[in-house]
C-alpha cells in the first residue's frame, strides 16, 4: 500500500491548476482541494489500484458540480463596457460540465478517454459537449467584439 | 478517390492532437478549403493557448503551507494506528468474553468429569 501524501504530492501541482480554473479566487481554490484531498484520503484504502491523478481529479470534478451555477459577478464587465473578456473570466460563466471538459483536454491535455473517465461519461459523450462548450466559450469571448462590429455600420448609416 | 466525411467529433480531435498523422492531413485538407471552418477551428485552438498560458504558472507556483500540511497530516499512517488499537480493544474483549463464558463450562465441566473419569477405566476394561 502506498503512503497517501508521497502519492498525492506529486499530482498536487495539477489538481490546483484545475481548481482554479474553477475558481479564479486562490483560496477557494485551495479550499476545494483540500476538500477533494480530505475525500481522496477517506477512498485511499479502497483505491489501491487506481490512477491517483484521474481519480482526485473525478472527485474535484464531482465537487464542482454541487457548487452554485457560474459566479454572477463574471457580468460587471460586460455593463461596464469593457472589451476584453479574460478566458478564465469567459470560463466561468460556463457550466460546471462544460468547464471541466475544456480544462480537461486542453489545459491538462488528458487524453479524450481518461477525460471522459474523470467526467463519468462515455467517449462519445465527451465528443459532443465538448463542440458545445468551446462553441460557447468563444461566443462569450468574442461577444464584445461583435457588439461593435454590428453597431459600427449602424452608426454610420445615422450620420 | 473517396473523400472522407470530417465530423466535428474529427476537429475536436485535431484541436486535442489525439488524430492518427493520414487523419491529420485529410482535416487540414478539409480546412484549407472550409474557410469558416478553419475559422472556429482556429479560434478554439487560441482558447486553449491562452488558458494554458492563464493557467500553466498554477502548475509551477509554491504549493501553499496549509495545503502541504493538511496532506502530510492526513496520511496513511492514522488509519492504520486506528485500525491497530481497534484491533487490540477488539482482542481483549474477545478474550475476556470467552474467558468469562468458559468459566462457567469449566466449574460444570470439573464435577461431571469426575464420574466419567471414573466410568472411563470400566468402560476400557470391560472391552
Amino acid at each position: 500500500m502506498k503512503n497517501f501524501s508521497a502519492a498525492v504530492l506529486p499530482h498536487l501541482p495539477s489538481l490546483r491548476r484545475f481548481a482554479r480554473g474553477h475558481c479564479q479566487d486562490v483560496d477557494a481554490a485551495d479550499v476545494l482541494v483540500l476538500t477533494t484531498l480530505k475525500k481522496l484520503r477517506a477512498r485511499w484504502l479502497w483505491m489501491a489500484h487506481s490512477n491517483v491523478r484521474l481519480s482526485a481529479l473525478r472527485l474535484m470534478c464531482g465537487l464542482v458540480d454541487g457548487q452554485a451555477s457560474p459566479t454572477p459577478t463574471a457580468d460587471h464587465s460586460e455593463n461596464y463596457g469593457q472589451k476584453f473578456i479574460g478566458p478564465a473570466i469567459a470560463l466561468s460563466k460556463l457550466a460546471p460540465v462544460q468547464r471541466s471538459s475544456i480544462l480537461l483536454t486542453s489545459v491538462e491535455r488528458l487524453p479524450h478517454r481518461e477525460a471522459a473517465q474523470v467526467l463519468d461519461i462515455s467517449e462519445g459523450e465527451l465528443l459532443r459537449l465538448l463542440p458545445q462548450a468551446r462553441e460557447q466559450l468563444r461566443l462569450i469571448v468574442e461577444a464584445p467584439f461583435r457588439q461593435t462590429l454590428i453597431k459600427g455600420p449602424y452608426l454610420r448609416r445615422v450620420k | 478517390m473517396t473523400i472522407r466525411v470530417i465530423t466535428e467529433a474529427d476537429l475536436q480531435c485535431f484541436i486535442d492532437h489525439s488524430l492518427a498523422p493520414e487523419k491529420k492531413t485529410e482535416v487540414e485538407n478539409y480546412l484549407h478549403g472550409d474557410l469558416s471552418a478553419a475559422q472556429r477551428v482556429g479560434a478554439y485552438e487560441r482558447q486553449a493557448e491562452a488558458l494554458r498560458r492563464t493557467l500553466g504558472p498554477v502548475g509551477t507556483e509554491d504549493v501553499p503551507a496549509s495545503l502541504n500540511t493538511a496532506l502530510h497530516s492526513a496520511g496513511y499512517q492514522l488509519p492504520r494506528q486506528t485500525a491497530l488499537v481497534l484491533g487490540v480493544v477488539a482482542g481483549i474483549f474477545i478474550g475476556a468474553l470467552a474467558g468469562w463464558s468458559s468459566r462457567a463450562l469449566l466449574e460444570a465441566g470439573t464435577s461431571v468429569q469426575s464420574p466419567g473419569h471414573l466410568q472411563q477405566p470400566i468402560g476400557w476394561s470391560s472391552r
